[in-house]
């Protein structure tokens, strides 16, 4: 089979989602726009992080929000009450994350649903953390004023600066995990998903290597929170919830389960749809819920799947072309 | 000379089973052994527990001397016992390449910033990782193969790719469990030739098989396991003696107690 | 604390983890027969709480009617969900996952569906019963609360004769536990599916009415108590229909005693702290327990 013509088309349509994501400003500068657009790429972030628990390792991770809010506090409390530069409260919001995310290393042996409902008890253990100790968290009022984002003495103060400061680290993301998947550990990721006692056979520490695909998602969770946290400028423990866990969830799978770009799309989906919605206003959540049951139905690799397969029949008319198994790790 | 696998008085039980019942053997360097039985006499637990897939309920075992009775599969798998499973387990949906690639992840050193940065020392072991890996693929004559995704590959095939992905980290003592089932003819020819060259190169072979023709033609000692007891040991001349006093005493039932008052008898 | 206050957390406990054991019941014969782990379930005891409610107002009947209408309305929608969606899913060959993560679309659905047919407001059921309490020794303990017990143990009794005596039952078990050696003894799976959700319906439906009962009805009212007992059936090992009994009673008993006990504000965070070590010793849950037992 030939391995050069999938991976142009892949990097072709990556290229274009992000010359998209790039353009998008241009399209309209109006705050709410950018806003709610922001959000989806700070999400796109954090559902990437999901793609890897999900879609390389196969790890049900119902517990994502949980990071997402820990980053996101990290990173508000730090700039807030202790003054420190944005720059390093972010990377300290993937730090704290990350440490926190070694409570779950005994958690890793559970397979399956039961990984699911572990990391969903964390969740909630953690949203109740959130709104019952006030002395860290500012409990159920949640924290005001958070202030913008700056890197060094620039201060990234319009609802455009943050817009490219998140697809900037979205970018930078995804290229790591890009990398990520095509290394030693990325493969030991894929041996775990498809058979432990092969991958246990070959030599890989299972235990192990769950363990730091957690940390590395928690780490970029935690950044994804932090992003959050300055994006919105107030945190309340109900932005973390079980029910955000769940929705980082969807976007992994509505994309296409194992695809990076379908994580980011995903985020859109998620994110921008309901907003999109508005006009319908009653009706929105009666639409998205539907929606939410066709996008599944689209099969395993879910709308990357679909964009593999219309672009392996529209341009690859005849030949064999594109394994779709493949051409869905866009 | 001290035994590359030593298995001493071990025994596995299932609930009320017992699956292996204190069997001891030791299996020598360079030696092919060949492990054969019933179904159900216990021979793949026997190699899960050699492995390290599966703890002994009692009894030790020791690889070139060392206790590795406690030995995880990974840790037992990078010391150098290797194996094949009974049912083929490969990563499907990676393609052959990655297959192989995946049983050197023990030999490997970089780390997940090493990946991140592709710093020039990860690139060189992805480059050395990937050389060695077609070797071993040529060396079971799979190499033309090595971009096509695993589980579209032949039966035959998959049979051979998984005794790649064994060998690929130059491993001291491989285990097969029936790597001839299913095979036709040619493809067991095809095999046979394999497992002699890898034992040629020095690995010591255990090898769990029906296929009697593939036993006899490639095993220097043969181990027979019923009900999970060790029943006799030799080479297969011996054995096929032995085997012959099994076929006559077919039929009039207790075959395993008649045989046990033989060797009483002889002892 | 005294006795009599034992005896009424006791009580309380036991009635909300009956209704939880009703939801995971479902779940755990869902999750057996098709593996798919139903996050609507919540909302199917919703619809059989609000259309229960609405029947009772409408008609004015007696309670125990009301219950059975609420068990029958949530069985039906029950099985229109699996006939409509996920057989359909499942026919296109949509893998488990997805059809899992559909399950929460269907949830999200019929929330919105029926907050838009019957309103946003939460209704409270009518008083039921002509008593406030009735008094044990020092033990005041509300009708409700008796009747939840009674009802939800006797449903529960009716599910095992139901599985355990009828042909229909046996069959259910049957597939679930081998669904190609049932069809070949002649076994219909669709329409053992379809049971099996009608079932599960049912005792969602009832969970429904009594949880409504008890405090008041309301197109939210079911997502919370449905993750609640989804955490019960996991507990207790899933697939495992002791288990899900167990598990739902046992989530309940806790829940409230370590409200009182240990701390209202982390309530909910110790019945998952608990699930947590659970599982960490029976990575399988409870029923893990049972089986090595043996
Ligand atoms: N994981 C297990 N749990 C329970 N029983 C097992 C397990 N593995 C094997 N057995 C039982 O142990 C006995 C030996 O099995 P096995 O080693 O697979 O035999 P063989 O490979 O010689 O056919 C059989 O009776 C089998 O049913
Ligand atoms: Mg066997």
């Amino acid at each position: 089979m030939d391995d050069k013509f999938p991976r142009t088309l892949v990097w072709a349509g990556r290229i274009v989602m992000f010359a998209i994501l790039a353009a998008l400003p241009l399209i309209s500068q109006q705050d709410y726009f950018i806003h709610v657009v922001s959000l989806a790429l700070i999400f796109g972030v954090a559902a990437l992080g999901m793609q890897l628990l999900l879609g390389y390792a196969g790890l049900l991770s119902v517990g994502q929000a949980a990071f997402l809010g820990i980053g996101a506090y990290t990173s508000a409390m730090l700039t807030k009450e202790h003054a420190w530069p944005f720059l390093a409260a972010f990377l300290a919001a993937g730090v704290v994350s990350a440490l926190v995310s070694l409570v779950l290393v005994p958690i890793t042996r559970l397979r399956g649903i039961y990984l699911g409902v572990a990391t969903l008890g964390f969740t909630i253990i953690v949203h109740l953390v959130m709104v019952n100790e006030e002395w860290l968290t500012g409990g159920t009022l949640g924290v005001l004023a958070i202030p913008h984002p700056s890197i060094g003495p620039w201060k990234l103060g319009s609802e455009v600066a943050v817009y490219y400061f998140c697809l900037a680290v979205l970018v930078i993301v995804f290229l790591a995990f890009h990398r990520l998947g095509d290394s030693r550990f990325g493969r030991a990721l894929q041996a775990i998903q498809l058979d432990e006692d092969a991958a246990r056979a070959s030599g890989i520490n299972i235990t192990l290597v769950k363990s730091q695909c957690f940390v590395v998602a928690a780490v970029v969770t935690g950044f994804a929170g932090s992003l959050f946290a300055h994006h919105a400028q107030y945190l309340n423990p109900n932005d973390f919830t079980f029910w955000k866990s769940i929705e980082i969830l969807i976007m992994a799978a509505v994309g296409g389960v194992g695809s990076l770009a379908g994580a980011v799309v995903g985020a859109f989906v998620v994110v921008i749809l309901p907003e999109a919605l508005r006009a319908i206003d009653q009706w929105r959540m009666v639409i998205y819920g539907s929606l939410l049951i066709v996008f599944m139905g689209f099969g395993p690799r879910g709308m990357a799947g679909l964009f593999a397969l219309a672009t392996r029949w529209i341009l690859a008319r005849g030949q064999a072309g594109v394994p779709v198994a493949k051409a869905a790790r866009l | 000379m001290t035994p590359v696998l030593e298995i001493a008085t071990v025994t596995r039980r299932f609930g009320g089973l017992v699956a292996i019942d204190e069997v001891t053997t030791a299996i020598a360097p360079g030696e092919i052994r060949g492990i054969i039985g019933p179904n159900g006499a216990g021979k793949t637990t026997l190699l899960n527990i050699m492995s390290g897939h599966m703890r002994p309920s009692s009894g030790r075992v020791l690889f070139a001397g060392r206790d590795i009775t406690k030995a995880r599969a990974d840790k037992v798998a990078a010391m150098g016992v290797r194996r094949t499973f009974q049912n083929v387990r490969l990563f499907g949906e990676m393609t052959v390449l990655g297959n192989v690639l995946v049983g050197l992840h023990a030999n490997g050193r970089a780390g997940i910033f090493a990946a991140l940065l592709r710093t020039g020392r990860q690139r060189r072991e992805e480059h050395s990782m990937i050389d060695t890996a077609m070797q071993a693929l040529e060396r079971v004559g799979l190499a033309a193969q090595a971009n096509t995704i695993a589980s579209s590959l032949a039966y035959g095939h998959r049979k051979v790719l998984e005794i790649a992905r064994a060998i690929v980290a130059a491993p001291k003592v491989l285990l097969l469990d029936e790597p001839a089932a299913g095979l036709n003819a040619s493809e067991a020819a095809n095999l046979i030739g394999v497992i002699r060259r890898i034992n040629a190169e020095g690995v010591t072979v255990a090898i769990v098989e029906h296929h009697m023709e593939v036993i006899m033609k490639v095993c220097s000692r043969i181990t027979v396991l019923n009900y999970g007891k060790h029943l006799a040991e030799g080479t297969p001349a011996e054995v096929q003696g032995n085997a012959q006093v099994i076929e006559a005493y077919l039929g009039r039932g207790g075959v395993a107690e008649r045989i046990m008052e033989l060797k009483a008898a002889h002892a | 604390m005294g006795a009599a206050q034992l005896v009424e957390l006791a009580v309380g406990g036991l009635a909300i983890g009956c209704i939880y054991s009703l939801i995971a019941l479902g779940m755990t014969m869902i999750i057996r027969a098709t593996g798919i782990v139903h996050f609507a379930q919540g909302e199917v005891m919703m619809v059989g709480s609000v259309l229960g409610l609405s029947a009772l107002l409408l008609l004015h009947l007696p309670f125990l009617a009301v219950l059975l209408v609420g068990m029958a309305i949530a069985g039906i929608a029950a099985v229109a969900i699996e006939l409509g969606i996920y057989r359909t899913l499942r026919m296109r060959g949509t893998p488990l996952a997805n059809i899992i993560i559909a399950t929460i679309g269907v949830s999200i659905l019929l929330q919105n569906v029926v907050q838009l047919a019957w309103g946003s407001e939460p209704k409270s059921y009518p008083k039921l019963f002509a008593t406030d309490h009735y008094t044990f020794g020092a033990a005041k303990l509300s009708p409700q609360l008796i009747w939840i017990i009674v009802l939800g143990v006797v449903v529960m009794l009716a599910l095992q004769a139901f599985l355990r005596w009828t042909r229909t039952g046996i069959a259910m078990q049957a597939a679930a536990q081998d669904p190609e050696a049932a069809q070949l003894m002649g076994i219909n799976l669709t329409r053992s599916t379809a049971i099996t959700f009608l079932i599960g319906g049912v005792l969602a439906g009832a969970a429904g009415v009594l949880l409504g009962s008890m405090f008041f009805a309301s197109f939210s009212m079911g997502f919370l108590p449905g993750i609640k007992a989804f955490v019960a059936a996991t507990l207790g090992g899933l697939g495992s229909i002791g288990g899900a009994m167990v598990g739902g009673i046992l989530f309940g008993l806790l829940e409230t005693f370590g409200a009182v006990w240990i701390s209202t504000a982390y309530k909910d965070a110790i019945g998952m702290v608990l699930l947590i070590v659970i599982l960490l010793v029976f990575p399988q849950g409870l029923a893990g327990l049972v089986r090595r037992g043996r």
